[in-house]
This record gives C-alpha cells, sequence and structure tokens, in this order.
C-alpha cells in the first residue's frame, strides 16, 4: 500500500502525515504533551482511562490513543473542554487512589503521579468526591512481586500484557462498574492462577499496584545474556555495588524483544548464594578441605600426567561459553591425547545433531525464533515449550492465535489450550505417528513434487517404508483417534509455511535419531525447510548446549562439526595445536561412565556438569564415579557430583566472566562480566587453562575469552567471521564464515549441507521403546523440566523459585489416584526396576491414565534413580522419557 | 462427577457443532446459565474444569462469572440488580405480559404491522427477497428509509451494505433482543407474538449480506420469549421452511444492560465480559470473531419482514420524512390502560397517552414522561406534543430510544426519580472507561445525598462537570447518555432540584427530608 499523506491542522498549524498513524501519537510526536494512562506502545489501545481527549473539529471530544488521524481534522490539545475533562477525570481517578506516595515503592516514577502534574488537581474537589472505600487486601503471595490493588488505577495495562503479549490471560477483570479489580484465578492469590510468575506486568504497571518485592535500583546496568535456557534472552543485569540487584530484558534483541520469564528476572539470586564455592577443595580421608589454587592445580597436573590417553575422560559444560569449551577440548585432545570428550547434549539434544546431520547435513535449528511469528502452522512435538523455554513459548502463544498450532504430546501440557489439535500420543511412538503422517501425505498428494525432486534423495525408499504405516496401526500403536491424525497430516501438509519445534520428548528415546529424522522427513516432504517461517527448530535445553556441541566437545569432532576420523583435519589440527592427535572417535558421556564401571577410564574431569544427578539410572552413575581412581570436578556449587571428587575447582558464574553462548538458533551472543567472583573462584577457561599450563603444554596462554575466539575462529571456517568486537555490536547467527559474512539466519536456503548438497529421506520402521509395563510396574513414567526450575544447584538456591515449586512431585491421573488411593498432596513411593524414591502426588487431568510424570530437580526426591539407561544406538542417548515404574501409597 | 456434567451440559447446548475449533470460549456462557439454572450457582470448584474444557484460564471464566448478573458463586442467584428492582416499584413498571393495546384511533384502516402480523407463516417476504438480487433488497431497503429501532436510528441498508461490502468468508446475522430499557417490553411483544417475523427478517438480511447463520440474542428474563423462539426456530428447521439456506439458533444473555451495545453484546458472545469495543472497526466489518456482523434490533428486522413482503412504498405511506414507518412503543405508570402499542411515526405523545392509553389514572395529573430508557431523557407536561420521531424526541433532549415510555405523575419526586436512574446507572456501567466507572459513582453519591437532604449548594457545579466529562469522554453510548435524564430533568424542573439542595424539601412530598436549619 502506498504511504498517503494527508493534512491535519493541529493546534492552528498544518501538517502533512502519514493516514494511519494515531492522533495521540502525531501529537506527542510534535512535542506536545497528552497524558494518558492506558496507553502503552507495546499494546492495543484500549481507551480505559480517557485522560488523552482532545478536540476535534465538529466531533467533539475523541480518545486520541483510539483514533486514526482523519484527512483535513482540525485538532485542539488543549481547549477549554480538553482540559477540563482530563481534570474531573483525573479527580474522580484520585478520588479512588490512596494518598501515601511518599511511602510508596513508585514514588517519583509513578504513572498517576506524571500526569496529575501534568493536569492539575484541586485539592479541595477531590476531598468533596473522597468515598471512602474499604481497602482491599493485598496479594504478596509472589515470592517476587506484589498486588496492591487499592493502587490500581484499571488502566488494563496489566491484563493486556498477560493476555496480548504472553499469550496467557492469568490476569483478567472481575466484576463490573465501580466494583472493576484485576484478578487472578477464581479470586485466588497469583500463586494459585495460570500466572508465570513473568514480571512483564510487573515491568509496565503504572503505578504501586504491581511491584517487585525487592525493589533496590541499580546503580548500572550490564548488557548480557542471560544463563537459563538455550533460547538465549538479552538482559541487562543491574548492579548495585558487587551485588546483581535487578534483570531487564534487552528490548533491542530480537530474541526476547526485551522479554523475560520468571527465571530470567527473578532468578539470579544463586549468584549471591552463601553455598557459592569460594576456594579449591582436596578431599582427604572423604573429607573436604579448603585449598590453595596452587596446591589444587599442581595436584591435577601431577595426577592427570598418569593417565593421559584412552583412560581419561573430559566432561565439558553446556553451561560454560564457547570459548571455555573450545579450550576444554582442546586440553582433552591436545594435552590428555584422547577424544574422550562429550558435554551433556549427550542427554538431551545429541539425536537431534545426529538425525538433523543426517538428514540435513548439519546438526542445528534452521530458522530464527522470529520466525514463528509468521508460521501458518506450528506443529509442536514433544515440547512443552511454554515451561522449558517459556520466552519461546510465549511467542508460540501469541503466534498461535493467527496460526494453525498442532500439539503432539503425551500431556496435556498448557501448550494445549491454544491449539488447534492435540494429539496425545502413547510415549515411545513418535516414528509411528510421523510415518502416519507422511503416509497420509502422499496418499493425498499433498507433498511438494518439485522440492522433492529438486532438493532430495532417497525419497523411494522412504516412500516405500511409509506404506506400512497405515492409519489404522497408526492410531492402534499411538493410542491416537485416527480423525487427530488425518487432520495434523493434511494440516501440515496445506497450510505453509510451517515449522516443527521438538524438544526432549522426541530425543530421548531409544530411537531419538529416528524420531527426528521422522520430523525431518515431514519437513522435506511438504517443502517446508529453506524458507522464512519454515523449518525445523530443536528446541535446546541449556544456554550454550549448542555452543558446547559446536566447539567440538563431542567425542567425533573438532569444532564446527570437523571430524577427528579424516586425516586432512587431524592435519590440520596438529599443525596449529603442535601435538599429535588421536584419530580414533573417542567415548560418549554414558559410555565414559560405563568405562569407569569397567575400569578402562580411570580419571575424570568434569567441567559445569552434575552428572550424578542428570544421568539416567543414578545408582548406577553414582557406582561409576565413585570408582574413578582421580576425579576432577569444577563448578559453581559444591553440586551433588562435586562430592565425589578428589578436587573441586570453584568456577565463577556467567555474571562473573567475559565470554559468548550459543542460542538454539545458532546465534552466538556475548556475555559480559558484571561483578566480581566470589571469593577465589576462576572462570573456567582460566582454570583449564591453568592445568593445562602446569602439565607443560603449550599453546594455552590466553589472556582473555576474545583470545580463544580469535584461535578458534582461526581452526573452524564455520566461525570464521566471529570475533568479539562485531559480536559487541549484536549476536550473529552461524555459519558466519568471514568477518564481513552477515551470518546465516537461514539453513539450507539453497542446497543442504549433506555430501550430495541433497536432503536425505529415512526409510524408517517402528521399534519400540526399551522398556514397557507390566503388571509389578503398571505405569508409564515421563520426566521433564518445571517452569520454575532449571537443573539442580542453582535454582534451588533461588528461595523464591523454590517457594513457587519446593519439591519433586508426582503427576497422576484422577482416576490413577483413585486406584493408588491418594489424594493430591499425599506421599507416595514411585519404584521402578532400578531404584525408588517418595514424593507427593500432585492428582490432575494433565497427564492421561496409565502415564505419570516427574520433574528432576531435586537432590532431596531424585528422579533418576528411576530411569534407565539404555541408549540410543546412534546418539548414546538415553531413553529419559519411558520408564515403567509401581507407584504405591506410603 | 463435575466432569460429566460439564461435558453432558455441552453436549446439550446446540452450540458445540457449529462454534468453530478455537472459539470454544463462545460456549461459556450458555455453558454458565446452564450450570447456574441446575445448581442455583456455579461451584467454584468447577471453575478450573470448565476453564480446562473450553481452553481458557480460570482468571477468564471468573472474569465473566463476576461480570454477568445471572451468576452467582454462592447459593441465591442475584438473578436481577437491587436498582433495577426498586425502578420498577417506584415507577409502578412490572414484568408482566404486556397487553397489546387497540390503537385504530391513531392507526386508522390499518392492520398492526409487526406487532403480531394476520398470517404469520407465510414467508412471503423471504420469498420476494430470494427473488431479488441482495443488492436489490439493500437498496428496496434504502428506499423505504427503515431506521434501527434499537436506539441508533442507524439506516439499515448502509449497515447491511457495509456488511455485505466486507471481505470475510463467514458473516452472521445477529437478532439483538436484549432489551433492557427499563419498562419497555417492546421486543418482547414483537418476539413472542410473532417470532416468525424475527427469523424472516433475519434470513432476509442473511441473503442481503451473504451470511448462513444467525443468533437471537435474548435477555434471559425473557424465558418465555426464549422458548417461543427455540419452538419457532424448530418448526422453521423440521418444515425446512428456510432450505437450507439459513441456520439460526438462541444464544441466552446473561443480564446487563451494556450487552443491549452492539459491541458488548459480540464481545458476551465470545464467552467474555461485556464491555464494548472501540468502533471502528464496526460489528459490520469485523464483528463475531472478527467475522462481518449484522446486529440488528427485533423490530427492524419484523419491519424488514414487512417491507419485502409489501414493498417499500407501502412502508413509507406512514410515518414523518425522516422517520418511516410505525414505531411500537410500551407506555408504563399511573395511565388507565398501560401496554404496548403500534402507532404511525408522528403520532404526538399526547395522542398516545390520552387517546390509546386512555388518560392518567384517576386522581393523577402528568408530570413527565421518560422515553428512551436509561439513557434517554424526560419530556415535561407542555411538550406533550412532541411527534414521536426519532428527530422529534431527539430535538428536545428525550430520544426516542428503543420504545419504552414511562409516564410519571404529579405524586413523583424528579430528584428521586433521576437518583433512581444514577443509580442504575451505577450498577449497570461496565467499568471499561474511568469517566462512566467513577463518575456514575459520583454522581449517585450525589444524587443520595441530595434526596438525603445533605446537599450542598456547590454540589451543582460539580454534578454539572461530572456530566459533561460522561457526554464527552466515555467509552461508549452508556456512559454517554447517562447524564440525559438528569441534565432534562434540570432543564424542565430546576425548582425541584433547588428546593431539595437549598431549601431540604421536596415538594412532591416522596423523600424523606427535614428542612435545613430545622
Amino acid at each position: 500500500m502506498e504511504n498517503k499523506n494527508i493534512s491535519v491542522q493541529l493546534d492552528g498549524v498544518r501538517y502533512q502525515v502519514p493516514a494511519e498513524m494515531r492522533l495521540l501519537d502525531f501529537i506527542r510526536s510534535r512535542g506536545t504533551v497528552v497524558p494518558t494512562l492506558c496507553d502503552h506502545p507495546d499494546l492495543t489501545p484500549a481507551g480505559h482511562c480517557r485522560l488523552c481527549v482532545v478536540e476535534v473539529a465538529g466531533r467533539g471530544l475523541v480518545a486520541s490513543c483510539m483514533e486514526k488521524m482523519q484527512d483535513g481534522m482540525i485538532i485542539d490539545s488543549e481547549s477549554l473542554q480538553v482540559q477540563n475533562s482530563r481534570r474531573s477525570t483525573l479527580e474522580l481517578i484520585l478520588a479512588t487512589h490512596p494518598m501515601d506516595c511518599v511511602t510508596c515503592a513508585k514514588n517519583g516514577r509513578c504513572g498517576l503521579q506524571e500526569v496529575a502534574a501534568h493536569i492539575g488537581v484541586d485539592e479541595s474537589r477531590m476531598k468533596l468526591m473522597r468515598t471512602g472505600a474499604p481497602e482491599l487486601p493485598t496479594d504478596s503471595s509472589n515470592p517476587f512481586f506484589l498486588r496492591d490493588p487499592n493502587k490500581c488505577v484499571l488502566c488494563g495495562i496489566c491484563t493486556r500484557t498477560c493476555s496480548e503479549l504472553q499469550g496467557l490471560g492469568a490476569l483478567q477483570s472481575a466484576n463490573s462498574g465501580a466494583n472493576l479489580m484485576v484478578n487472578a484465578g477464581a479470586g485466588q492469590p497469583l500463586t494459585q492462577s495460570s500466572c508465570e510468575s513473568c514480571g512483564e506486568c510487573v515491568v509496565r504497571c503504572p503505578t504501586g499496584a504491581l511491584v517487585v518485592k525487592s525493589s533496590q535500583a541499580p546503580s548500572r546496568e550490564v548488557r548480557t545474556t542471560c544463563t537459563y535456557c538455550g533460547v538465549g534472552c538479552g538482559i541487562h543485569l543491574g548492579i548495585r555495588g558487587n551485588k546483581i540487584v535487578s534483570a531487564r530484558g534487552e528490548q533491542d534483541n530480537p530474541v526476547n524483544e526485551g522479554r523475560l520469564c520468571v527465571k530470567g528476572r527473578f532468578g539470579y539470586s544463586f549468584i549471591h548464594s552463601p553455598e557459592r564455592l569460594k576456594t579449591p577443595l582436596i578431599k582427604k580421608d572423604g573429607v573436604f578441605h579448603e585449598a590453595s589454587w596452587d596446591e589444587a592445580l599442581d595436584l591435577i597436573a601431577s595426577r592427570f600426567k598418569d593417565v593421559k590417553g584412552s583412560a581419561f575422560a573430559g566432561i565439558s559444560s553446556s553451561r560454560a561459553t564457547n570459548e571455555e569449551n573450545y579450550l576444554m577440548q582442546k586440553f582433552v585432545r591436545a594435552v590428555m591425547q584422547t577424544n574422550n570428550i562429550d558435554n551433556c547434549a549427550r542427554l538431551c539434544h545429541a539425536p537431534t545433531v545426529s538425525g538433523l546431520s543426517k538428514s540435513f547435513g548439519t546438526g542445528g535449528g534452521t530458522n530464527p525464533l522470529s520466525d514463528i511469528d509468521g508460521a501458518e502452522c506450528l506443529l509442536v512435538v514433544g515440547s512443552n515449550t511454554t515451561e522449558a523455554h517459556a520466552v519461546a513459548g510465549s511467542r508460540l502463544r501469541r503466534a498461535a492465535r493467527n496460526a494453525k498450532l498442532i500439539v503432539v504430546d503425551p500431556r496435556e501440557i498448557e501448550l494445549v489450550r491454544h491449539a488447534d489439535l492435540w494429539l496425545p500420543l502413547r510415549p515411545g511412538t513418535d516414528v509411528v505417528l510421523l510415518m502416519g503422517m507422511a503416509k497420509l501425505i502422499l496418499d493425498r498428494g499433498l507433498e511438494d513434487k518439485q522440492f522433492i525432486q529438486d532438493r532430495c534423495e532417497s525419497f523411494d525408499e522412504f516412500k516405500k517404508a511409509a506404506q506400512g504405516f497405515d492409519i489404522q496401526t497408526v492410531a492402534r500403536l499411538t493410542g491416537v483417534d485416527p480423525a487427530r491424525i488425518i487432520q495434523a497430516a493434511e494440516w501440515y501438509g496445506t497450510i505453509k509455511p510451517a515449522m516443527i519445534l521438538w524438544s526432549l520428548g522426541i530425543t530421548e528415546h531409544t530411537h531419538g535419531t529416528d524420531n527426528v529424522m521422522a520430523l525431518a522427513n515431514l519437513a522435506m516432504l511438504t517443502g517446508n525447510i529453506g524458507k522464512p517461517s519454515a523449518g525445523v527448530m530443536p528446541m535446546r535445553g541449556q544456554n550454550n548446549v549448542q555452543g558446547a556441541c559446536d566447539m567440538g566437545c563431542v567425542p567425533n569432532s573438532y569444532p564446527g562439526s570437523q571430524a577427528v576420523t579424516k586425516p586432512e583435519i587431524q592435519g590440520k589440527f596438529e599443525k596449529n595445536w603442535g601435538v599429535p592427535l588421536s584419530s580414533a572417535n573417542g567415548l560418549t558421556l554414558v559410555e565414559m561412565l560405563q568405562g569407569l564401571e569397567s575400569g578402562r577410564i580411570k580419571a575424570m574431569y568434569i567441567m559445569g556438569m552434575d552428572v550424578a544427578f542428570s544421568v539416567s539410572d543414578t545408582q548406577r552413575t553414582q557406582d561409576a564415579l565413585r570408582k574413578a581412581e582421580f576425579l576432577v570436578v569444577q563448578d559453581i556449587f559444591l553440586t551433588g557430583t562435586a562430592k565425589f571428587a578428589d578436587v573441586v575447582l570453584p568456577a565463577a558464574s556467567f555474571a562473573e566472566k567475559d565470554g559468548t553462548f550459543t542460542n538454539l538458533e545458532r546465534r552466538v551472543q556475548l556475555i559480559r562480566k558484571a561483578i566480581p567472583a566470589p571469593g577465589e573462584a576462576k572462570p573456567d577457561w582460566w582454570i583449564v587453562q591453568e592445568i593445562a599450563r602446569r602439565m607443560g603444554a603449550k599453546g594455552f596462554d590466553f589472556e582473555s575469552a576474545a583470545e580463544i575466539m580469535d584461535e578458534m575462529a582461526g581452526v573452524t571456517p564455520y566461525f570464521a567471521g566471529l570475533n568479539f568486537v562485531r559480536l559487541e555490536k549484536q549476536g550473529v547467527q552461524w555459519p558466519c564464515t568471514s568477518p564481513d559474512h552477515p551470518g546465516t539466519p537461514r539453513l539450507h536456503v539453497e542446497k543442504f549441507n549433506t555430501q550430495t548438497g541433497k536432503g536425505r529421506f529415512a526409510a524408517l520402521t517402528y521399534r519400540p521403546s526399551f522398556e514397557t509395563t507390566d503388571a509389578d510396574y503398571p505405569f508409564l513414567l515421563m520426566t521433564g523440566r518445571s517452569l520454575y526450575h532449571f537443573h539442580l544447584a542453582m535454582t534451588t538456591q533461588v528461595e523464591g523459585l523454590m517457594k513457587l515449586h519446593p519439591e519433586e512431585l508426582c503427576s497422576l491421573h484422577p482416576e490413577d489416584a483413585k486406584r493408588v488411593g491418594v489424594k493430591d498432596g499425599e506421599r507416595v513411593e514411585v519404584s521402578s526396576r532400578r531404584g525408588k524414591l517418595i514424593v507427593r502426588a500432585k492428582v490432575t487431568r494433565q497427564v492421561q491414565e496409565g502415564m505419570a510424570f516427574m520433574t528432576f530437580h531435586f537432590y532431596e526426591q531424585p528422579t533418576n534413580v528411576l530411569t534407565h539407561q539404555e541408549l540410543d544406538p546412534v546418539s548414546k542417548t538415553p531413553e529419559f522419557k519411558v520408564t515403567a515404574v509401581q507407584i504405591r501409597r506410603v | 462427577m463435575s466432569k460429566q456434567l460439564i461435558e453432558r451440559f455441552l453436549s446439550e447446548l446446540a452450540f458445540e457443532s457449529r462454534i468453530p475449533i478455537g472459539r470454544a470460549s463462545g460456549q461459556l456462557l450458555p455453558l454458565l446459565l446452564r450450570i447456574q439454572e441446575s445448581k442455583g450457582f456455579i461451584p467454584q470448584g468447577w471453575i478450573p474444569l470448565i476453564a480446562q474444557t473450553l481452553k481458557m484460564t480460570t482468571s477468564e471464566v471468573y472474569s465473566v462469572i463476576t461480570y454477568y448478573p445471572s451468576f452467582s458463586l454462592q447459593s441465591g442467584s442475584r438473578f436481577r440488580r437491587q436498582a433495577e428492582f426498586r425502578m420498577e416499584e417506584a415507577f409502578h413498571v412490572h414484568l408482566k405480559w404486556p397487553e397489546v393495546l387497540d390503537s385504530s384511533a391513531v392507526l386508522p384502516g390499518q392492520n398492526r404491522r409487526i406487532l403480531g402480523r394476520v398470517q404469520p407463516l407465510a414467508f412471503a417476504g423471504i420469498r420476494r427477497a430470494r427473488s431479488l438480487s441482495p443488492q436489490n433488497v439493500i437498496d428496496e431497503l434504502r428506499t423505504s428509509g427503515l431506521r434501527g429501532t434499537g436506539g441508533a436510528a442507524f439506516p439499515t441498508w448502509l449497515k447491511w451494505e457495509s456488511a455485505a461490502k466486507a471481505s470475510g468468508h463467514q458473516r452472521y446475522i445477529i437478532c439483538n433482543a436484549a432489551e433492557g430499557d427499563l419498562g419497555a417490553y417492546v421486543d418482547r411483544a414483537v418476539l413472542e407474538r410473532d417470532p416468525f417475523a424475527i427469523i424472516e427478517g433475519m434470513a432476509i438480511a442473511g441473503h442481503a449480506v451473504g451470511a448462513r447463520s444467525g443468533y437471537v440474542y435474548i435477555r434471559s428474563e425473557y424465558p418465555e420469549a426464549v422458548k417461543i423462539m427455540n419452538r419457532a426456530i424448530q418448526e422453521v428447521r423440521d418444515r425446512n421452511l428456510l432450505e437450507g439456506a439459513f441456520e439460526l439458533e438462541v444464544f441466552p444473555a446473561a443480564g446487563t444492560y451494556v450487552c443491549g451495545e452492539e459491541t458488548a453484546l459480540l464481545n458476551s458472545m465470545e464467552g467474555r465480559p461485556g464491555h464494548p469495543r472501540h468502533k471502528p472497526p464496526f460489528p459490520t466489518q469485523a464483528g463475531l470473531w472478527g467475522c462481518p456482523t449484522v446486529v440488528n434490533n427485533v423490530k427492524t428486522l419484523a419491519h424488514v419482514a414487512w417491507i419485502l413482503e409489501h414493498g417499500a412504498s407501502q412502508f413509507t405511506q406512514l410515518g414523518t420524512q425522516k422517520s418511516r414507518g410505525t414505531a411500537v412503543l410500551s407506555i408504563c405508570g399511573p395511565v388507565r390502560n398501560p401496554g404496548v402499542i403500534e402507532v404511525p411515526m408522528g403520532t404526538t405523545l399526547r395522542e398516545v397517552i390520552f387517546g390509546v392509553c386512555g388518560g392518567m389514572l384517576p386522581g393523577k395529573s402528568l408530570k413527565a414522561v421518560q422515553t428512551g430508557g436509561p439513557l434517554g431523557g424526560l419530556v415535561p407536561e407542555i411538550l406533550l406534543d412532541t411527534p414521536i420521531s426519532f428527530e422529534d424526541l431527539g430535538q428536545i433532549g428525550s430520544p426516542l430510544g428503543s420504545g419504552g415510555m414511562i409516564v410519571i405523575s404529579d405524586e413523583s419526586c424528579i430528584v428521586s426519580a433521576v437518583q433512581k436512574f444514577a443509580e442504575f446507572a451505577k450498577e449497570e456501567s461496565c467499568g471499561h472507561c474511568a469517566p462512566c466507572r467513577l463518575g456514575t459513582l459520583q454522581l449517585e453519591r450525589i444524587l443520595r445525598e441530595w434526596i438525603e437532604g445533605k446537599g450542598q449548594e456547590r454540589d451543582f457545579a460539580f454534578v454539572a462537570d461530572i456530566s459533561s466529562t460522561l457526554k464527552s469522554s466515555s467509552f461508549c453510548a452508556f456512559g454517554q447518555g447517562v447524564p440525559g435524564i438528569l441534565n432534562s430533568a434540570l432543564k424542565y424542573f430546576p425548582n425541584e432540584f433547588q428546593e431539595h439542595v437549598r431549601l431540604g424539601r421536596c415538594p412532591a412530598g416522596q423523600c424523606s427530608l427535614k428542612a435545613k436549619g430545622e
């Protein structure tokens, strides 16, 4: 549409303005003040407060926030009628507002004070109006903020924020007329409503009605990247003295556009936890003793010298920076002379990497998160996005308003409420469902024939394999109503552009790689790859799990997926690092533990991972760790794993060092040192480097994280264009092959990254899950994340998050609860063929009958005592998602 | 148990199959009404279940329950609001079967047009409409000059044309039968006497704008009307009288005045509190679920059926230049024959009250006529010769509205009457905008002080200030219309106010005041 200008007159002056402009924006753009309480740049105008009225000739007063400019409009922004009406309305508002400004947390930053100062108030008239309405109780149930309805001016900013921006609708108006108020839940405290505590409403509230409880204003701010999940939100950490006192979203960051979740906004007090490690610890006779860095590092160097080669294993950290991960794998490969290096991606998205590498040639998500906004069809499989990736989840909820959302999940997760279609499949039957959908698409001739012909290979084998998945079989095996499967196939087959999102519900299976390839098949089949809002998005868990893999903390490749088995690659790194390197693939994470069991692995160096509680089958894992002859654990807390260590090294948190994280859309973003580390804690890269140097290694003389990135960029074509100077401005999505390369928002636009350049269809067959239920273990247990926690040690140190989710719960369907004989909140013993624990039951229709659900966030109730260590044969990822358990009343 | 019951209720509601995916909240009001009816209240513990079933949050469901007076969270319904009840008492207006009066004195030689047709099931109007192109139907209405009878008097053809031209696959026709004006039983009378006329009018509208489905949104205080309408719809369906070209059903309202405003009505149908929406977009552009929607009053649709049957030229034989055809009125208060009546536009108030209604009850004399409902005004005795038309009544500040009229006798205190209306306004304000939410609160408080003898001189300026802000700055027609009665009372009966405030005396002797200083 052409930009048509119109002619208007404001306060006696003529202007040419674009027609689509609102009166309010136009008048303000001329430098004229227009008071408002309810208008907000992020939100749809609502016209509640009526303070922004202006006089339009021939029409009288109009609310300037609601009206667009029209040709020939004659506007008076300050006529007598305007002034009178604004004053009168303001008096009406103030008459029911408490007058305790000085003690109010919003004093000086209050929107009501601001408009009152502009409009002017006659105190005597206002006194006339005071009605002496009874004081309403303040809701202080939320640990992070409070809600005082007495100070609410009913501007609707909080309710609109919750509905429009968060897509949630937890805050709504209640009652009508003079009794109107903002309400959460069924007239309940916030914590009992569906409020997700993101605080977006608190940020926008103009008055003292919603305020942060600990409202210490920061004296300076540092721009950095959130340390929680793989979404990678930009944040400004607020600092007072050496303390983090606040966090706010970075408006200009395309990842989160200023928004944050509860953890990202309120979850940083773990940094100042008294439990932080402050000095190195050395275990003597089973007891930890504080030690100096020299003592600890020298001890490690001398012990590590004796275990060079295949008896050594290193586990790197997907919580740490790219630079630290690069250095860790360099240390393991160059100094310890082994490819036994892995990271926790092995427990989550390794099947994504292996599956997508097979199908597309690159193991990363194909599109930017912002592409979700433009998708017409969204297929979400095995991803509880609104809890595990909350900020991306709210983007998804917003997008679902205009797109078809299909949710595939055994549980009725929050996202189902926003979905057009929910497919509650039986856990472990993903291949069946997805191949079944493929067959339906093929049967109806909905496939993108041109795309398949031009860009893909192995189609015929795939087509043949799909024939085995007729709808009756698919419905029987998955337990999903066939009509829903057909609908899903028809929508995904016809509504474009379409995106697929998935997470651990897809990967944590003994056929996780197959699951991923089944999704890749669907995307290729419909041509939904390499286009805006068409692609596949693995929702990666840890803040830098993408980066840890990218940096080569995997047993089969150097940074940038350069295979260790390729002689030319090996040669390049040998030349660069100046040492001979091993050409044999190393062990994966669970294999390393099994190596400890067999005695093949003697020493282990774990950086920033809570192996003892995150790997499945806790008992077996911990027994293995006990067998290590020498175990070094480096972390910010004395984690459950650290307790098994011979030496514990205190690391700096993300707020205490420089570096980069790579988020789930391959965006490399800076983190910046905001405060000094506590005690003698040091950045991980410094520690790794010190050990290497004490072992006499060359090539560990870095002065900064930036220098490490420069070396990494020099040996990795994919990241050749990365450096701290350009990242200072904004994040870059890899591949980025030269300093002037703009980065790559979308993969596979022209061709795939496989050797032939073609996408490879996979002819898949159904393989049942390893464990099945029986009379002794009749329930099928799934595990997953909670919104209020991340893993174990960090969020459990945040008091407020612990208030919101204090302990492990076992979710059970009401009918099953009846059978077990428990009520909500009562204790049950959950046991599997490997272990048992006691937790409280949460009776909810979120889970289907015969199934149970638990998270894995609590040391006191370590869920992984139940899970098993059977692995996906390709990616070696354990099957966390399907465990047969018995549940008994205690 | 509650889960099964909710699911059963839902399956019993006709809506389920037709409300599109993603619009489950559209079933909220019908479901809540069903639960309220069966249990006597909405059990608090059911709210999460209702929310989950309809894919809403508990807050959203709670918001709706607490907004509409038809629902209560404890046993003991608050089905009707106190202010309305008190007004009915004060003005002798009772909800009963309204008598239809013989209007042959003022409508000579004519059958009543829409207040009960002679041959109701002929469906001649729709048959003729279908023989015409949609544009021709709209043109016919244009020639007829028919204006909306719900209060706004907007040209009907223009509304239809706007909806016909708007883009969208799905379109809706909604009959607004949320008649909420005090003492107005006009829509109810038309609807209960000839529901087929409404169905026919809606089908004609559907033909003209390209809509295949519609709802009759009926005030739930009219259970009889709901039954009659449902029966009529069933009959039309059974006999396939619309040949499958138009489907419609009843949507029961949940008892708020503001939901008579078309956008608030739409919000309530979508399972939200009945707050008005900003216009534009108008419902004809983006109405129910964002689809082009025509919302017409009951009488408008009945007129449509009549016009299509008899032709526009017949229609314009009665009425004034700007208000064509007939007006249907309901007259309450101390007259000999209160009831519902159809008269040609342009008939004077005096002719109606003293002609058709037989004048005042013995011993009473007329002080004023309240027209246009709570957003209307007062017509003093000296202006009784004003013709009944949109333009003439509008000019004297007491609009025709939807046709309800309350006769007020000399025995009634005007200040007290105005206070009752202010109380109604306070209770019915939806709360969306600050002037209305808070202005009605203050107005009612001051007027109450006046009838209690606590008035002060400076109140007048204050009241003038609030009235003017309400009128000029409120979000919707409700707040803008609230000061109408007060303003015409102040204009025509200034002495009564002066005596109350300055002297603490009620000239009608109705308020229990003590004179100041005594």
